[in-house]
């Protein structure tokens, strides 16, 4: 089993390439959030072998959950239950395409948009850990439309994703690259915590709301006013590949005298890129920051646009 | 043992130990401190960082049959790399500053070396053997990733140099070194594990069993928190073993010693003309012990008669001790002490705060920015607290506000120096809100600002709102059978210098937080309006209560989830 891939190729893809070729798995998650299923209906023309949708295990009556399930159902996917803390229904599902497939390799299309992050990073842990099936994968993210951020709660854990953690020497000097969210304070509880020698921040700038990038700002200030002006990067949310230049860049330019902790706080693309960064790179980690069991539940809508990476990884070390 | 919260400068001491830092050093006494230190240091670092990644690799086998096995051999794995890399980095830093005459190639001494680190294939060359060692972290987190998804796997299947102990590895090594040099001969080499409170259980107990190490070239220099969660070891190590340096102000230690000189060192440095720290903040209001402030129609003066006019509690203290409260005066040196001069301070907020009494006799306070209470080169060393970290922040801001300013006139007005002061508070509170739990610390029964919060406001209240007391309620004692969470918390806020521990015991270390006298820092004194003083205890739990902590949340913190299901 290989234990860090060589290479990952992201490339952006167009919402109508998706439709071209047929795929061997279609996985979706069922939540509260009204955009759950909004990828699901709007790619409803799309051929899949096989449709599961990963049906949380809790909340299964808040906001829009059932109005998901009936939908998702009606589309033709498979409900699965699974809990939002184990990927490893995730991981089965895609395990069985993979099996299923043909010599010629297995294509899967991942909407992770209200997945949670243990789901979407098991995911990316299977496709390093298994690059001799050949998987390609449309990772989707439905974004929503811009509302308020819930009011601000402490940091409770701040930890390595599992499956992202590292080993290095102490003595080298920590660099801590954020993508900042808007929750307040939280990047400034973690910098605080950390005490890293270096601070980089990721910018969402230009949004695909300018809301969002105002929100942001106002929540990251301090941070943002304790940083040079070469340590706060600007991302276009819109542009997977950019963006994943963008931050490959930084930490190819830290990863010599530093130790990298990646700290995904903002829109789930940019915990993605982090994640599949950290895949191909001894010395960099992905940590996550959580409030903890109590997070403040919202239905988010969708803003009406899919954005699409799609990712090969290629080869890994024995 | 150093110990001390966050930014009380407990890892710059140890590093200054080693040779690299001594070498660098200038001071007077410099030159003579490099001739006469009896060890070489070998500085092993440690930080939240590493612990997490202690801990991500402990946790990776948890789900394996003999997972406790491999964890404790991967741990005490990677700690061996950690302190033989510390080891190769003091003795070439050694070699280079002091410049030692080898008896032999040096190439000899990396062969031993090689051979009993089992870095075979690696060159004689010190980089080499760096790189070897720097590559085993690699070597190892391959093997956890490998094992971690293994359904069973034996210990003794594990590569020989995985088994290697940091402790006779270094012996090893420093054997073969000062066989190398011999003019080093019979001087003893310092392993220095920085903050001690991140390393596993497993370490923190072998380096105490270990302070009664029979190797007598050895000794060790450890640094930890205030309040360390420590395993069997160090509860039992005798405290004649090691002596202990804290590093924040308590009952035997002056807060105000060591940061005196280094902010007046930071002023003189930065203002020209040599100025001082007391030229540029001037004295404070509150803190000056000057003789004049206590006669007639001084500030002190129309404070008491203000405060007697508006509260009917201070009149009343006054009246009954044969003071005048329309002429707050006196020439009985003995009532000044004991009456006026403690009565000062609290007289000054109470003034600032209190606007009178409503028909029930019950005290109004108001909110009010800038008082004109925390000001002058006495305030600034008092809210620091002793610790370099917030002091150097604070004396930054100052200097920046004097730098903005028009005019370069001394002292800097009082009400900026209070603005920056009261910034400076609500930073650190702030701070506190943002901070996550402590890894391995267990639950908090209650979030660290929280805590905080309500010990500021219990202490506001006796201070401002309730009837005059020259000794009002400011510090709290930790009573026994107390909730462990809420230890824990108390336990954390220590470590992050908002709790002060103001009795530390006389002989070793504190094993627990129970039976100790505790305040809010001082740093937090100007959001809470806080004397700058240490007032009389009260039990933790009742202030907790005053404070405003609900009903039953104790009960639940003991019960766990039993009550709030």
């Amino acid at each position: 089993m290989p234990w860090k891939a060589s290479s990952v190729r992201v490339s952006e893809v167009e919402e109508s390439d998706l439709m071209t070729e047929p795929v061997d798995l279609f996985l979706v998650s069922s939540g509260y959030e009204e955009r759950a299923s909004y990828s699901a209906s709007r790619l409803s023309q799309l051929v899949a072998r096989r449709k599961v949708a990963l049906a949380f295990t809790d909340r299964k009556h808040e906001l829009c959950r059932l109005d998901n399930d009936r939908e998702l159902s009606r589309l033709g996917f498979e409900l699965i239950e699974a809990s939002g803390a184990s990927g490893a229904a995730a991981v089965n599902a895609i395990a069985a395409a993979a099996q299923e497939s043909s010599e010629g390799g297995c294509r899967v299309l991942v909407d992770y948009s209200c997945m949670t992050r243990v789901w979407y990073a098991a995911i990316v842990t299977y496709l390093w850990q298994h690059v001799d099936k050949h998987l390609i994968v449309d990772f989707i993210y439905a974004p929503s439309e811009f509302s308020r951020p819930s009011p601000a709660r402490p940091n409770k854990y701040v930890e390595a994703l599992e499956g992202f953690s590292g080993l290095s020497s102490p003595e080298r000097p920590t660099a801590l690259v954020i993508g900042l969210g808007y929750e307040s304070d939280r990047a400034l509880g973690l910098v605080n915590y950390v005490e890293p020698a270096v601070t980089v921040a990721f910018l969402s700038d230009p949004a695909l709301d300018e809301r969002f990038v105002e929100a942001t700002v106002e929540a990251n200030r301090p941070l943002l006013r304790s940083l040079s002006e070469e340590h706060i990067v600007r991302y276009p949310l819109g542009s997977l590949r950019a963006t994943a230049a963008l931050l490959e860049s930084c930490c190819l330019g830290l990863l010599k005298d530093h130790r990298i902790i990646l700290a995904p706080l903002g829109p789930k693309p940019f915990g993605l890129l982090s994640m599949l960064l950290a895949s191909t790179h001894i010395g960099i980690e992905v940590w996550r920051v959580s409030a903890g069991e109590k997070d403040n539940i919202k239905s988010r809508k969708a803003l009406g646009k899919i954005l699409c990476a799609e990712v090969e990884v290629i080869a890994g070390l024995g | 043992m150093v110990m001390g919260p966050r930014g009380s400068g407990k890892t710059t001491l140890l590093k200054m130990l080693t040779p690299r830092a001594l070498e660098a050093w200038v001071a007077p006494q410099a030159s003579e401190v490099r001739r006469d230190i009896p060890f070489d240091a070998i500085y092993i670092p440690s930080d939240i960082h590493w612990e997490e990644q202690l801990r991500s690799l402990s946790s990776g086998f948890a789900s394996l049959a003999n997972g406790e096995a491999l964890e404790a051999t991967f741990s005490q794995a990677a700690v061996t790399i950690n302190v033989l890399l510390a080891v190769v980095d003091s003795m070439f830093d050694i070699i280079k500053y002091k410049r030692l005459e080898a008896s032999r190639p040096i190439e000899e001494f990396l062969e031993v070396v090689i051979n009993g680190w089992r870095l075979g294939g690696v060159p004689p060359i010190a980089g080499a053997v760096r790189e070897g060692l720097e590559g085993r972290f690699n070597e190892l987190f391959i093997l956890f990733r490998r094992l971690a998804s293994t359904d069973t796997f034996e210990v003794n299947a594990l590569p020989e140099w995985v088994l290697i102990d940091y402790s006779a590895a270094t012996r090893l090594a420093c054997t073969a070194f000062d066989n190398t040099f011999p003019e080093r001969a019979g001087r003893k080499w310092a392993l220095c594990f920085d903050e001690l409170e991140l390393a596993p259980l497993w370490l923190q107990n072998r380096v105490f069993r270990e302070l009664r190490s029979t190797d007598q070239r050895f000794l060790l220099k450890l640094s930890t928190s205030p309040l360390p969660t420590v395993g069997k070891a160090v509860r039992a190590a005798h405290s004649e073993d090691y002596a202990v340096i804290r590093l924040w102000p308590h009952k035997k230690v002056r807060a105000r010693d060591f940061p005196s000189r280094l902010a007046a060192r930071i002023v003189a440095d930065r203002l020209e003309g040599g100025a001082t720290l007391a030229g540029f903040l001037g004295s404070s209001t509150v803190a000056s012990g000057d003789e004049e402030s206590y006669s007639r129609d001084s500030l002190t003066w129309q404070v008491f008669k203000e405060l007697a006019e508006k509260d009917s509690s201070f009149h009343e203290l006054l009246r009954a001790r044969g003071i005048n409260p329309q002429d707050p005066v006196t020439d009985n040196r003995r009532l000044r002490d004991q009456l006026l001069r403690k009565a000062k301070p609290l007289a000054h907020f109470r003034v600032a705060w209190l606007t009178g009494e409503n028909s029930a006799g019950s005290r109004r306070v108001r909110t009010r920015k800038r008082p004109g209470l925390y000001h002058g080169f006495e305030d600034v060393l008092d809210i620091a607290d002793g610790n370099p970290r917030w002091l150097i922040t604070i004396l930054r801001q100052l200097l920046r506000k004097w730098d903005e300013r028009p005019e370069r006139n001394l002292p800097l007005p009082p009400e900026e120096q209070e603005e920056v002061l009261e910034q400076t508070s609500e930073l650190f509170l702030g701070f506190l809100r943002t901070l996550p739990n402590p890894r391995g610390g267990g639950e908090l029964g209650i979030p660290l600002h929280e805590l905080v919060e309500i010990l500021g406001r219990a202490f506001e209240e006796h201070i401002l709102s309730r009837p005059f007391s020259l000794n009002p309620v400011g510090t709290v004692r930790v009573e026994e059978g107390l909730p462990e969470q809420l230890l824990n918390c108390l336990r954390w806020a220590a470590e992050q210098g908002a709790l002060i521990v103001m009795d530390p015991v006389e002989q070793g270390i504190d094993s627990g937080i129970e039976g100790r006298r505790l305040r809010l820092t001082y740093l937090l004194a100007p959001y809470f309006r806080l004397p700058l003083r240490a007032y009389k205890e009260a039990k933790l739990a009742t202030c907790l209560r005053a404070g405003g902590l609900q009903d039953n949340k104790l009960e639940q913190m003991e019960f766990g989830y039993a009550l709030e299901s």
